[in-house]
């Protein structure tokens, strides 16, 4: 089979295929210094159709030709093996990991069909995360509140310099009002956030438009987190956009041999933007940090989680106490 | 361009060593194919050269032999002369699949991206840079770095070789941090070198000088730890430890640890190393010290 090597070219066409070996994994951006939310993922998409300066799928994939997974079933068949496997356990399941998991047209059916299995399973929850508005296709589904509809939201100014083809906040906000009158809930993912002179106030205009057009009680969960690539990444994002100043900014490597900007500009982002949250009552949903060091949560949120296990064990505790019957028993802390 | 000074100096003496070689173009022109430096010292006394003319139909190919003739050892020699190679028969017309068919001879590996790679090196890297690179036998990867930066930063920094002490990975210092805060600042190279005029003039060694500039472009790359660090300098120099003892911390400031060290080789200096700590205005630094750690920016 021909592999595409071409970040751009890949993105031209799609190609709807059967499952290829193991689907279903933990979140691959796992280090123990920064602390990981547990979340699983489900490989159903490969590579996006847009173009986001910052996407390390860029230096990721070794053949960049847009792929869905058609079979459905295979998915499901991998999925049920495993949450069956751990029946005390509550799985986060997103499709998101290597593509964004609503934009295209040709995963839909396949969505669908995921959306209405989850509503059947007893111990899982399904995250559909996207920069785009593509969200008709799901509103007649029957999902039994267990599909989380999620948005990456930034500010416009981001959105329009650093997200090419992705969809206006404004048409996010609107998709997202729509999922949440078809009785969705939904997650929120400032991540990436990005530094640059007045980006405080203009986040948190974000967070005041978002609260808009849907209520505090439909949010499962909010997560914040901020620009990072490897190293190889800096020269490829370079030379693909090379009108973007994302950089150029003052960054650090960080202990897992990310860039990332300077500890105390990132707690002064995330500070800024959870004041904004905590204003509109967003802090009544699961608010998290995303791949960030302990010291930074303590500085943001006051405490830390103390790992991986931990913290996946305060959302599902989260879920469990603020939607009764997702989350069917409350699982220990080992 | 680049190949004149790959050519062999042998024939600055005087002599021809092969004829020069033309290829008709078509249109009353030649493209020089063998002899450059031959060509150009002939032409120093003499108006008119005899050139062997290979005709417009005569095959490309044909063209690549004869340039490859005796050269092979010379162009495999280093990325910039093989460029030159691959740039030389893309230029000439030579079909891309005949150019690779040479890869193998000359331990390139026969990939078109590998071709584009090499003629990117050849088309945008600027000539003494390539000389540079070339002298130093640079790789094809590192040569393809050099490549993406603006050429008028890489000429700007190039040109500046006399008075500064510049290797490898000084200039991939300077290079990556100059492209990176001329970006952010939106100044152009030229703007920056005419900042940093004072101090490449100054009367220094080439080493000094090269420190200076490093460090003051590191202190303009990041500006924010640069004066993060300078508080925190500032204010272990109120402490009066011996020299037994080191305050110090992690100075990309991920962590937010203070680092206390105490050395000592006699029993003595314990004492007095635990003593010094156990003041008051030890403490009230190390307490500065970390909340200045902890204070988030702006």
């Amino acid at each position: 089979m021909h592999r595409n090597r071409d970040h751009h070219q890949g993105k031209d066409s799609v190609v709807v295929g059967l499952k290829r070996g193991q689907a279903m994994d933990l979140c691959a951006s796992l280090d123990e210094r920064y602390v990981c939310c547990g979340v699983h993922v489900l490989r159903a998409v490969s590579n996006c159709p847009f173009h986001c300066s910052y996407c390390f799928l860029q230096t990721y994939l070794t053949d960049t030709t847009t792929s869905v997974v058609g079979d459905a079933g295979s998915l499901l068949a991998e999925v049920k093996k495993n949450i069956s496997a751990e029946p005390w356990r509550f799985f986060r399941i997103g499709t998101w990991e290597l593509g964004d998991s609503l934009a295209l047209g040709a995963q839909r059916e396949t969505t669908r069909t995921l959306v209405r299995a989850f509503a059947e399973f007893p111990n899982a929850m399904l995250e559909l995360k996207t920069k785009s508005c593509c969200v008709d296709h799901l509103l007649d589904l029957e999902h039994r509140g267990r599909t989380v509809i999620a948005w990456s939201l930034n500010t416009d100014r981001v959105i329009e310099e650093e997200e090419g083809g992705t969809a206006s906040l404004e048409e996010r906000l609107k998709a997202l009002a729509k999922v949440a009158r078809a009785g969705y809930r939904v997650g929120l993912h400032f991540d990436p956030m990005i530094a640059y002179d007045g980006c405080d106030a203009e986040y948190a205009s974000v967070v005041r438009r978002v609260f808009e057009v849907i209520p505090v009680s439909q949010v499962v969960w909010i997560s914040i987190g901020s620009l990072r690539f490897n190293p190889e990444m800096k020269r490829t994002l370079e030379i693909h956009y090379p009108r973007s100043r994302l950089t150029a900014a003052e960054m650090i490597m960080g202990d897992d041999r990310k860039c990332r900007y300077l500890r105390p500009v990132r707690v002064g982002l995330y500070q800024s933007l959870y004041r904004a949250i905590q204003s509109q009552g967003g802090d009544q949903s699961f608010v998290y940090l995303c791949m960030e060091r302990a010291n930074v949560w303590k500085a943001v949120l006051g405490y830390s989680p103390e790992g991986v296990g931990h913290l996946a064990y305060l959302i599902t505790e989260s879920l469990y106490r603020r939607f009764p019957g997702l989350v069917p028993v409350l699982p220990a802390r080992v | 361009m680049l190949w004149r000074p790959l050519a062999g100096s042998e024939t600055c003496r005087g002599l021809a060593c092969r004829p020069v070689t033309v290829s008709e173009r078509g249109d009353g022109t030649f493209d020089l194919v063998v002899g450059f430096d031959d060509a150009v010292a002939i032409r120093r006394t003499l108006s008119e050269i005899d050139a062997v003319v290979l005709p417009e139909a005569c095959p490309k190919k044909d063209l690549a032999e004869i340039l490859l003739t005796g050269r092979t050892r010379e162009i495999r020699e280093s990325a910039v002369a093989r460029a030159c190679f691959v740039q030389l028969l893309t230029d000439l017309n030579v079909p891309q699949e005949d150019i690779l068919s040479y890869f193998q001879l000359l331990q390139m590996e026969a990939h078109s991206s590998v071709l584009a790679q090499y003629l990117s090196v050849a088309e945008t890297l600027p000539h003494r840079v390539a000389l540079f690179c070339h002298e130093k036998k640079l790789s094809l990867r590192q040569c393809l770095h050099w490549s993406v930066f603006d050429g008028e930063l890489l000429n700007r920094l190039f040109d500046l070789q006399r008075q500064l002490s510049l290797t490898v990975s000084v200039i991939d210092e300077l290079l990556e941090n100059i492209a990176d805060l001329c970006k952010r600042e939106g100044v152009t190279p030229a703007a920056f070198f005419e900042e940093a005029e004072a101090l490449l003039c100054s009367p220094a060694s080439a080493q000094e000088r090269t420190l200076k500039l490093r460090s003051w472009v590191r202190q303009r790359r990041y500006p924010v730890l640069s004066k993060i660090n300078g508080r925190l300098q500032s204010i272990r120099g109120q402490l009066s430890l011996p020299e037994s003892v080191s305050v110090s911390w992690d100075p990309s400031l991920e962590s937010e640890d203070l680092r206390v060290a105490i050395r000592v080789t006699e029993e003595s200096e314990w004492k007095q190393a635990v003593e010094s700590l156990h003041t008051r205005r030890a403490g009230e630094t190390a307490a500065a010290i970390l909340r200045e750690l902890r204070r988030p920016y702006p």
